[in-house]
């Protein structure tokens, strides 16, 4: 099979000859072979998003090629690159970037119109995404009319605007509850083995490599190795490439620590803290490998784990702090290997913090009688993403809840505002409360909005 | 057919004064084709065209044309734009070894009457421009080819 991506001694600096440079990639040698699923993975500032934009023709490279089907782009005009760029590559972002005064079908149609597509057939090939990305009722309205799944599925329909080969996705599941980043990860698939595109994917989740076919593992802008999965294997292949990563770490900390220990550390800590940040992913880890080293106990674990990121904690609010504290002693208890850890969670990973949040915001809204435009319902679910990560003390709530729209606030009355943010510090802090997050239905509350 | 086994490259020659649809032409066939499949040249006047059609050795296997390109150097009116186009079909056709030669002209005219006229001088085909969607370009460029060598 062809590579319809190759680079040749890739390097990229940013801000070079100044004090501030950093040598983000470094003599990078990479095939990526034609319908080929791939990931680029590694944690935070390894590169990763870097070599996606130098081979998108985003980023200006200073040394080395990159060959899309063995041309290389350094030597097209700016117009080319521009046309290669909406022709020849789609790209699904983690924030989506619609354009908020265009409607979705005027969204969709755009790319098109960017490289001479009449408005008229435009719109008939616009209207055949909107039916494919399940998006009929949607076409008329403006991006801040939609929930956060259903702009991504704007922003994968603009990304096939013009037909490309190439589909990059930047962190696509970033963003977005279970429901929709599994729909998004299906779509992904459907466009890899239906259409034959090639896929490329860039993520920190270790979860949302179930159908990446190769992954290239990345460091400190350097790619380490390429490894080619095969199916079902996910996830020998995830605990190889953990075991990998953690050779490489600083042992200092870890040297009691068992290899096997480690990796369902990090498993754990990426399934379990689905959409946090990889700071407070990171920050989770080093807790739970203290308690597997038994430098800790279960009381203090739980307390690590509760305390606010900025005191040195992790900021989980008491419920859920008490829930994962609960699960891994039962993984302590029953002496659990990697294997069998990541495939229970695999196949039943804990809620996002999406899920969560949006589970608490319907709990909340649950007897509020007045209406919520889907603008407040996102400006609630900040309030309560600061809230439950201890961003913000209680106080501030009432505030934020109670400010007008137009200050970026929910814009409620001031004892909406008053009830909801005793019922949030309620599920905060009182494990009896069950706010039923196990049935979130966020379709139905967007049908209710 | 599996076009990367032919000897020859598929010669193509497009003729447009407008920027983009030449970034797109030189693009295309790369992107969703095989850049040692075609062999693209592009003009962005009539008459550079003519010099390079005029050597020998390139005769092209399709030639897709704006019908109104403006001199590069007149302000003239679209009747006499047309007229010129007129002129490079008809002569084109003329010549015995250009009789493979297909000769696709679109335009943003969706007058039948500029249909009929180009199709009268031996126009093989007309489209109307930016209806063709980009890998679109490139399937029909192999639908004209392979229909050209099968008779």
């Amino acid at each position: 099979m062809s590579q319809i991506i190759k680079t040749e001694n890739l390097n990229l600096w940013y801000d070079k000859g100044k004090a501030t440079e950093v040598h983000a990639l470094k003599n990078i040698n990479i095939g990526i072979e034609k319908g080929d699923y791939v990931s680029f993975f590694g944690p935070s500032g390894c590169g990763k998003t870097t070599i996606l934009y130098a081979v998108s023709g985003i980023d200006r490279f200073q040394e080395g090629k990159v060959l899309i089907n063995d041309v290389d782009i350094s030597g097209l005009t700016n117009q080319e690159l521009a046309v290669f760029r909406q022709t020849g590559i789609g790209i699904v972002f983690q924030q989506f970037n619609l354009v908020p005064s265009l409607n979705v079908l005027k969204n969709i149609s755009l790319p098109m119109l960017f490289v001479g597509i009449s408005s008229e057939k435009a719109e008939i090939e616009a209207r055949k995404l909107i039916e494919r990305l399940d998006l009929t009722k949607y076409a008329n309205r403006y991006p801040h009319e939609l929930s956060g799944g259903q702009q991504q599925r704007v922003g994968i329909a603009r990304a096939l605007a013009n037909d490309p080969p190439i589909i990059i996705a930047d962190e696509p599941l970033g963003n977005l509850d279970s429901a929709n980043a599994k729909m998004v990860l299906n779509f992904l698939k459907e466009l890899n083995e239906k259409d034959g595109r090639t896929i490329i994917m860039v993520t920190h989740e270790a979860w949302s490599l179930r159908d990446v076919k190769t992954i290239f593992h990345m460091k400190d802008g350097v790619v380490l190795d390429v490894e080619k999965t095969n199916a079902g294997s996910v996830g020998n292949s995830i605990s190889k490439h953990l075991n990998e990563q953690l050779s490489s770490m600083s042992s200092e900390n870890n040297k009691n620590v068992s290899d096997e220990e480690k990796i369902s550390a990090r498993i754990l800590a990426n399934f379990l803290l689905r959409g946090y940040s990889m700071d407070e992913i990171r920050r989770f880890e080093s807790f739970v490998n203290e308690r597997f080293e038994n430098k800790i106990d279960k009381k203090e674990f739980r307390r690590l784990i509760n305390k606010p990121f900025k005191e040195g904690g992790v900021g989980l609010w008491k419920k859920k702090a008490e829930r994962v504290t609960i699960y891994l002693e039962s993984i302590l208890d029953e002496k659990k290997n990697v294997e069998h850890i990541y495939k229970t969670l695999e196949k039943n990973p804990e809620l996002s913090i999406m899920d969560e949040i949006h589970a608490i915001r319907n709990w909340l809204l649950d007897g509020y009688t007045g209406q919520i435009t889907p603008n407040q319902a996102m400006a609630l679910d900040q309030v309560i993403s600061d809230r439950v990560r201890d961003f913000i003390p209680s106080s501030k709530v009432v505030e934020l809840l109670d400010l007008s729209k137009n200050k970026d606030g929910v814009g409620l009355s001031f004892r909406a505002a008053q009830v909801m943010s005793e019922k949030l510090e309620l599920i905060l802090n009182d494990s009896e409360v069950n706010y039923n997050s196990s049935h979130v239905d966020n379709e139905n509350f967007e049908k209710k909005l | 057919m599996d076009l990367r086994i032919k000897k020859e490259k598929i010669k193509i020659i497009l003729i447009d004064d407008d920027e983009i649809m030449r970034a797109l032409f030189r693009n295309v066939f790369w992107i969703h084709g095989d850049k040692d499949v075609y062999d693209v040249k592009i003009f962005v006047s009539l008459e550079d065209a003519k010099k390079q059609i005029d050597k020998e050795s390139f005769i092209p296997d399709i030639i897709f044309l704006d019908i109104m390109i403006p001199l590069l150097q007149s302000g003239d009116c679209m009747e006499e734009e047309i007229k010129r186009s007129k002129c490079f079909i008809e002569k084109l056709k003329s010549e015995y070894k250009y009789k493979n030669t297909k000769i696709i002209v679109y335009s943003d005219q969706k007058e039948k009457s500029i249909k009929e006229e180009v199709s009268k001088l031996g126009a093989d085909g007309y489209i109307i421009k930016g209806n063709l969607m980009p890998k679109e370009i490139v399937n029909f460029v192999n639908k004209i080819y392979e229909s050209n060598n099968k008779n």
